[in-house]
């Protein structure tokens, strides 16, 4: 660690030494696609699928330029990071027994079942800023490369979808849907509930466009490409890695009854077909605005300004 | 392990006897009625359906007191709060088998069945049918006595009595 800062102090310092120092102020907004970033498996006749969600990124950032292509800086960003869950398919209990006491098996058919999770951070990034003029001397190649600590302000999570039980008795050849007051019935599904994201670290990348806007090239306007990616675990899981279930679909105590073998949904995470990581990303894009500040050029007392 | 067990029919519900031991009637038979079919059976109190293991039939039509039940055309016959059992209305259903046949059920009365011993005096079990705990028809018969091997297990008796009844017991073998 003293090595890392060694090494930073003695580059800002070479690089200070002959330097044309300015500062920036940079402002942006930028918006993708993001995920929170864990994976859902399938289970048997049901298909799990993570699609991500929107994402966006508004950034206020300080930059000092050691010269016309090198500088650092540090901001803050607020970000949102996101994932919608898809369900679909179908989910079994083979022989189980019936308010009747006989055997048979319970299918319940998941249709548009949506489990979405939100995540608003909070963002300190420290970056390093390269430019490349391009040809006119007005444009400028730009990227932006760093590290930054993310820590949760706000999140919140929803599920909602529709359900059909049925109730097939092989040795019938029956099957036994809208049959209410045994358990066999179609019901629509919906609540919230919360998550527990956890302060992370993620690094990033910018790449894109500069050019300026005023002759002295002290505004220029940007854009860029980025992407975002947290390495450490944001989300704190459960760790139940339950059966998919769905025996709080009905507040009646009796269909809860019929629905003994399941499990209840509380959310996607707290399932077995989740694997219980989450390294967010964020990609997309932005576009933004920067201020230049020179600094005042100081001469040694016993030069004389032509 | 299986057992080979002699299973006395009629002994599976106390008092009742097979609808061929009462054929020393002195009363003059009953008038023929159409052929019917033993294929519909009731659950819980409120729901009829029909026994298609053999995959044979293909379309229904429910029938109350010999009127036909407008829309029932599934396998089974329920309507959410309305309690069959006790109803006294009679019910069966004309199925259309994969052939194009139409085959009629034989009359159901979906009554409360009478439990203890002593009601059940009399109750004549013309078929009896059995299952695994697991719904895996073991056989079905209707002669008085008959030779099963079985698994030690759960099992599930389901009889019918002359009149088209049906319900099920439950054993340990």
């Amino acid at each position: 660690m003293k090595k890392t800062l060694l090494f930073i102090v003695v580059l800002c310092s070479a690089l200070t030494a002959r330097a044309e120092l300015s500062s920036m102020l940079e402002l942006s907004i930028g918006g993708g696609w993001s995920s929170l970033g864990y994976k859902v498996s399938n289970d048997g006749l049901v298909k799990g699928q993570q699609q991500g969600s929107y994402g966006f990124d508004a950034h206020i950032g300080y930059g000092l330029m050691f010269n016309r292509y090198i500088g650092l800086g540090i901001g803050a960003d607020f970000a949102h990071y996101g994932s919608t869950v898809k369900l679909g398919g179908t989910a079994m209990w083979q022989g189980v027994t019936d308010t009747d006491g006989e055997r048979y098996d319970h299918s319940t058919e998941i249709n548009k079942w949506k489990d979405v999770q939100d995540v608003f951070m909070v963002e300190i990034p420290l970056s390093v800023y390269f430019r490349v003029p391009m040809a006119g001397g007005n444009s400028w190649f730009s990227a932006v490369v760093g590290a930054k600590v993310g820590i949760p302000v706000i999140s919140g999570a929803k599920y909602s979808g529709e359900l059909t039980h049925t109730a097939g008795y092989e040795p019938w050849q029956l099957i036994l849907q809208d049959v209410r007051g045994h358990g066999f019935y179609s019901s629509e599904m919906s609540d919230k509930y919360s998550i527990s994201p956890k302060t992370s670290y993620a690094a990033f990348a910018k790449i894109g466009l500069e050019t300026a806007l005023d002759k002295k090239q002290r505004i220029c306007l940007y854009g860029h490409i980025y992407a975002t990616y947290y390495f450490a675990n944001t989300l704190k899981f459960s760790g139940l890695s339950k059966e998919l279930g769905f025996i709080n679909d009905s507040k009646d105590p009796s269909m809860q009854e019929a629905h003994y073998f399941m499990q209840d949904y509380t959310s996607i995470l707290d399932t077995k077909l989740v694997k219980q990581k989450s390294c967010p990303i964020g990609i997309g894009v932005e576009i933004g605005v920067r201020f230049r500040f020179p600094h005042p050029k100081h001469y040694p007392c016993h030069c004389t300004r032509n | 392990m299986k057992n080979a067990l002699l299973l006395v029919l009629s002994t599976l519900f106390t008092g009742a006897v097979f609808a061929e031991s009462m054929d020393e009637g002195v009363t003059p038979p009953p008038p023929p009625k159409p052929e019917c079919h033993e294929i519909v059976y009731s659950k819980w109190n409120d729901l009829l359906f029909v026994d298609n293991g053999d995959e044979q039939y293909v379309a229904y039509q429910w029938y109350k007191d010999h009127n036909l039940m407008e829309g029932e055309t599934k396998q089974y016959l329920y309507t959410e709060g309305v309690v069959l059992k006790g109803d006294k209305h009679i019910y069966h259903v004309i199925v259309t088998k994969k052939d194009g046949k139409q085959v009629m059920s034989c009359e159901y009365t979906f009554e409360e069945f009478p439990r203890s011993a002593e009601e059940n005096a009399g109750v004549q079990v013309r078929k009896a049918a059995l299952y695994s705990y697991t719904g895996r028809k073991v056989g079905e018969w209707t002669t008085r006595q008959a030779h099963v091997d079985v698994a030690p297990g759960m099992y599930v008796w389901r009889l019918t009595d002359t009149e088209g009844r049906s319900w099920t017991e439950k054993v340990v073998y």
